[in-house]
């Protein structure tokens, strides 16, 4: 153990242009937040710079692309399929957040230069978790994106909603963060290693098999807090629903990606099931039970507690609950695949997804901080009340996003689902096959309430006076960008879904097959 | 007698699940706070001993991040609590409760 | 020329998108709203004609046995291709579709004041949907279309629909969702099982059928049932069969004039022609052992509607549960899987779209000027709109079944089908219970036009009614006119489709690989359980 420290330390694999991407993000993350404090209040410029740095480094992050898998900072980061097709998410939710906010920052007095600031380093964290190869990297990102994320959520200090969603998150997050990180102390325990290549291979034969279980629910409580997956989903409504909009909607989908993305990898690639070993039998198959059953649960269980909403931020949290559930269909699909190309076919599905879903639903947030007008008053069901009509271009695209999120064909959301679905079914499972059938299901009940909004904007009279709201160039920009998403992805997803599919996870990790 | 690895454990464990309990049971975010602090610390102690039992470094630096970043998510969260007192004059989470419907 | 003729089925696709969006950007730089009929006239009334050319053009098939096909990869990546293409099945649905349009926007010429431009967007919108149905050969592609379908007839009904619409317009919405998400799942299904026997994953329905046909692909027994089950439960639903039909009297209710003609005319025929084209093709082993359920739920779908026609107090609720009751007979038709039961079924789909149609547009009529359609409120119209008595009297013969006219044809093949059939054990006991529901039929209709058009004009608001006008005139004459031509002369009809129905004949009573064996030998244990079909 020592000699191979030596020899890391003499020669180490550093690899230094692995991190560029990462590394614009918190550069220009640094400038925005330098340039903020010398010029403050310069809105336009420090949200231009932002998106500036954002397209630098998803220039590189593109250039990557057609690279072999490759590890860097002595196999600590990896750059595989799952981290350069989740990172293009994350790098495209930021930017679209940016866009949403100009609007709520233009009639509300917050420091939006710290804000973007804050954006930027939960992007970095959100970057490192996806490309994170090793637990030490996997828990820095995650406690970049949470703690800036929980300023975020209580921006508006003198709004009571704001600060109490702010608290709850920061309590709730960081309790999960306390179980997150026992259980890797206990994987470290087990195995030896905190890098997830060597997890992965000492699963055969760990140390004390015992610990590696324990660890391993340790880390799914932790991981499902931060997917917010039935039962580790009691706060998102009310973190949700409190913060400012734009941040809900950056949670929503951001996070959440970010938190799959590191799900992903600790256990379809970490706790692989290596035929004929026992304990990787087992704990291979105690994880995969336990998540179908938490997927069957959090479906169930969003798309009901949704339906009883009358708030549209509440109803979105409570689906986007429901769709943590979709998502973890495709997870589970890739961790019972049967060779390792299905298991990157479906990584690179569950990756389509959140970009299906981020688009979708950053769209749909967009329309409700422009409706939400000045600290988000604005943001029950009736408010919507037959507005149909008088904004027909907002209702309607509000209605594409609702319509793509129930996942109806021609829109981003049905594609995302058959793509989920597919690895689920492939695995010939009976348990997956429930899964995929509870998904079915659950999609039509979610018609219900997301039905409700299109009902309420277009089939009812507003008796109330309502003016439609001016639309921002900026907004407007989020607009064209997530509506062009959602039908692009709908119809010509040809090209997406090849190109995450493209770079292979398998070179960086041997194991994973099946008999 | 040198305390075995089974007995940090133990330790560990215990201070960890009286941690998790505080935080679900405390009503005082400053306690709950610190609940969560105490968790962490279990943790660290988890990773030192397996550290030593491996005589392994990579358990220690992660000690220290875990107390770096702890710093940090303290800054944070005292400032958050503190503007919620400002707003509320109570630092009692039962009082957290206008978004609840 | 060779451009149209190459392309025909999408560009009968894609045209009525093209007038939506037309009529998004006249309503932008010209804001008259008046000229929208026309614009929306126009383009229907040529997709019209130029769906003509599928009956037209007798070249000869593909090799897979399409007209006009066409297969061009979609999303490689999970290997579905954009096929589309028509045989002697689909070809009269379409034409059926794109004849009913310009009809249906003729009925709205006065009815639609409110937001006259989203209307017609809706409108062309589920056109294109409907077609896109009918053509498509790649599971994926049809699964969209089918649910592409629901969100303009969703918006329909909700926006210009009666007093309960809302209502109406979520349950049909969700009714419709469930079935086919489950289909969905099964599509899924058949791509992996088709991948995992033949190393290739397909949403191809040829490529998936010449597999089952050859035998390079089969399936299990229960896989096969659960497989049927789930695109049966989907189709059922769009049916409606028995129980699943309680969307229909909703949404045909409240939904406008237009809107109630489409869904009788085409919508609810997606049901049936699913079964026919996927059900019976690709599962014809648990078709064959399952039949009997959908022939005692038919039966019972003919007897129930037919009962509870006779109550209703509103006539388009008695029309819509006359759907009820006449879609039994097409799905009865179609199980008893003998040509002459499929060809009648296939007639009657067709009669069912003009006659319903026809009865929904005359109730649009009377409703436009009462704005009631409470059959109490009327009594002794034949005095006051003798041209509209008339109509009325000669649309219900043909939707009864008279003789000389459409319905009687459609039900007299899918009665003789049924009668000679050998899917059931009891064929005849089956055929007789269906034929009380002839007279049923004749029964509640007769009953409520002698409610509303016989006797005295009671109601002083009804004296003062005009008769129709000839706008009214015109877009029903073609109607009456085909209830006359495919009464008399039905050959031309039964010809262009015989190809197609024997071969889902054939397929349905051969086992797969090839082998000849007639429905006769249907297990002797399935016969046993289809015993309490007939008592």
């Amino acid at each position: 153990m020592n000699t191979i420290l030596l020899q890391n330390l003499v020669n180490p694999n550093v690899n230094l242009p692995i991190v560029l991407p990462e590394m614009i993000v918190a550069l220009t993350g640094v400038i925005v937040m330098l340039y903020d404090s010398f010029v403050p209040r310069q809105r336009s410029v420090t949200g231009a710079i932002s998106l500036i740095g954002l397209a630098i480094s998803a220039f590189f992050l593109v250039s990557m692309w057609n690279d072999a898998p490759q590890t860097g900072w002595n196999g600590m980061i990896a750059s595989d399929g799952l981290r350069l097709s989740f990172t293009i998410v994350f790098l495209l939710v930021s930017a679209v957040t940016i866009l949403i906010s100009s609007v709520w920052a233009d009639n509300e007095d917050v420091p939006i230069g710290e804000y973007h600031a804050l954006l930027l380093f939960a992007t970095f964290g959100m970057m490192f978790m996806a490309s994170g190869n090793d637990l030490v990297i996997i828990f820095l990102g995650l406690e970049t994106l949470s703690i800036a994320t929980y300023v975020m959520a209580g921006l508006r200090r003198g709004d009571l909603k704001s600060n109490e969603s702010a608290m709850k998150y920061f309590i709730l997050g960081s309790f999960a963060s306390a179980f997150l990180l026992y259980g890797m102390a206990l994987i470290y325990g087990a195995t030896g290693s905190t890098n997830i290549t060597e997890i992965a291979l000492k699963v055969a034969n760990p140390n004390f098999p015992a610990l590696l279980l324990v660890g391993g629910a340790m880390m799914i409580v932790g991981f499902g807090f931060k997917v917010a997956t039935v039962p580790f989903h009691v706060w998102t409504p009310d973190v949700y629903e409190g913060a400012p909009t734009p941040v809900t909607a950056f949670m929503a989908v951001g996070s959440k990606s970010a938190a799959f993305a590191s799900f992903l990898r600790v256990f379809v690639l970490g706790f692989p099931l290596i035929a004929g070993v026992q304990a990787s039998e087992f704990l291979h198959e105690s994880w995969v039970t336990a998540l179908s059953v938490m997927a069957i649960l959090t479906m169930t269980v969003g798309n009901i507690a949704a339906i009883l909403q009358d708030n549209v931020k509440r109803m979105l949290a409570y689906s986007s609950i429901a769709h943590a559930g979709y998502a973890m269909v495709g997870f589970i699909g890739a961790g019972m695949a049967k060779n390792m190309q299905q298991r990157d076919a479906a990584i690179a599905a569950v990756a389509f997804y959140m970009l299906t879903y981020a688009v979708t639903n950053l769209g749909a947030f967009a329309i409700v901080t422009l409706l939400g007008q000045k600290n988000d008053r604005r943001t029950a069901f009736e408010d919507y009340n037959g507005i149909g009509f008088r904004a027909p271009a907002l209702a309607f695209t509000l209605s594409l996003f609702m319509l793509s999120l129930l996942g109806l064909p021609l829109t981003a959301g049905f594609m995302g689902k058959v793509m989920v679905f597919r690895p689920a079914l492939e695995a010939n499972n009976l348990l997956l096959t429930v899964m995929v059938i509870a998904a079915a299901v659950n999609t039509a009940i979610s018609a219900y309430y997301y039905l409700r909004l299109i009902v309420v904007m277009f089939f009812r009279e507003r008796t109330t006076d309502w003016l439609a709201p001016r639309i921002p160039t900026a907004l407007t920009a989020a607009l064209l960008i997530t509506v062009l998403g959602v039908l692009y992805f709908g119809i010509f997803s040809d090209g997406v879904i090849e190109k995450f599919s493209k770079s292979s996870v398998g070179t960086v990790f041997k194991a994973g097959t099946r008999p | 007698m040198e305390p075995s690895l089974a007995s940090y454990l133990a330790l560990s464990g215990i201070l960890f699940t009286i941690g998790a309990v505080g935080v679900i049971f405390k009503r005082n975010a400053i306690g709950m706070f610190m609940c969560i602090e105490l968790m962490l610390n279990a943790v660290n102690l988890t990773f030192v001993a397996f550290s030593r039992y491996y005589a392994d470094v990579t358990g220690q630096l992660f000690v220290f991040m875990v107390m770096s970043v702890a710093a940090a998510e303290a800054a944070v969260g005292l400032g958050i609590i503190i503007s919620f007192f400002r707003n509320r004059v109570s630092v009692d989470v039962d009082d957290a409760s206008i978004l609840k419907n | 020329m060779d451009f149209i003729a190459e392309n025909l089925l999408t560009i009968l696709i894609l045209l009525p998108v093209i007038g939506a969006v037309s009529i998004i950007g006249h309503q932008m730089f010209w804001k008259q709203e008046s000229h929208l009929k026309w614009v929306t006239l126009f383009w229907t009334a040529v997709n019209f004609l130029l769906s003509l050319f599928l009956i037209l053009d007798k070249s000869a098939a593909s090799a897979n046995g399409f007209f006009f096909e066409k297969n061009v990869p979609w999303i490689q990546a999970i290997n579905t291709n954009y096929h589309i293409g028509v045989d002697g099945l689909s070809l009269w649905l379409v034409v059926l579709t794109t004849f009913i349009m310009p009809i249906a926007v003729l009925s709205t010429w006065h009815a639609v004041e409110k937001r006259s431009n989203a209307f017609y967007v809706f409108l062309l919108l589920l056109e294109s949907a409907m077609i896109g149905v009918f053509c498509s050969l790649d599971l994926l592609v049809f699964y969209l279309f089918f649910e592409a379908s629901l969100v303009p007839m969703f918006f329909l009904i909700g926006i210009w629909g009666g007093e309960n619409r809302i209502y109406a317009a979520v349950k049909f919405f969700i009714y419709t969702a469930l079935g086919s998400l489950l289909m969905l799942v099964a599509i899924i299904g058949l791509y992996y099982i088709h991948a995992d026997q033949t190393g290739t994953g397909t949403f191809d329905f040829v490529t998936l059928l010449n597999s089952l046909k050859t035998g390079t692909m089969v399936f299990s027994h229960q896989t096969g049932l659960l497989l049927f089950l789930a695109f049966a439960l989907a189709f059922s639903i769009k049916v409606p069969l028995f129980p699943f039909h309680t969307w229909l009297p909703d949404a045909h209710t409240e939904a406008p004039t237009a809107g109630s003609v489409i869904l009788a005319a085409v919508l609810l025929k997606m049901g049936t022609y699913g079964l026919m084209r996927f059900n019976f093709t690709l599962f014809p082993e648990a078709s064959r052992e399952l039949a009997w359920i959908f022939i005692i739920l038919s039966i019972i779908g003919i007897i129930y509607g037919a009962l509870v026609a006779m109550v209703q107090p509103d006539i388009k609720r008695l029309v819509a549960y006359s759907s009820v009751a006449h879609m039994g007979f097409v799905m009865l038709g179609m199980f008893s899987f003998t040509e002459m039961g499929m060809q009648g079924a296939l007639y009657q789909m067709l009669n069912h779209g003009i006659s319903t149609g026809a009865l929904f547009l005359l109730v649009g009529f009377i409703y436009e000027r009462r704005h009631t359609r409470a059959i109490t409120e009327y009594g002794g119209l034949a005095s006051v709109m003798p041209i509209y008595a008339t109509i009325f009297v000669f649309t219900t013969m043909s939707s009864i079944g008279l003789p000389f006219l459409n319905g009687f044809v459609g039900e007299f093949l899918t009665m003789i089908g049924m009668w000679n059939s050998t899917a059931v054990s009891y064929p005849r006991l089956a055929t007789m219970f269906a034929g009380t529901g002839v007279i049923f039929a004749a029964v509640y209709l007769l009953w409520m036009v002698q409610r509303v058009f016989f006797g005295k004009v009671t109601n002083p608001k009804n004296k003062t009614l005009k008769d129709l006008s000839w706008r009214e005139i015109g877009l029903i004459a073609p109607l009456l006119f085909l209830m006359v031509y495919m009464g008399v002369y039905p050959a031309p009809f039964l010809d262009r489709s015989r190809e197609s129905i024997v071969a889902i004949e054939e397929r349905l009573t051969k086992q797969a690989g090839g082998t000849i064996e007639h429905a006769e030998s249907v297990p002797k244990a399935v016969i046993q359980t289809a015993k309490p079909a007939a008592h």
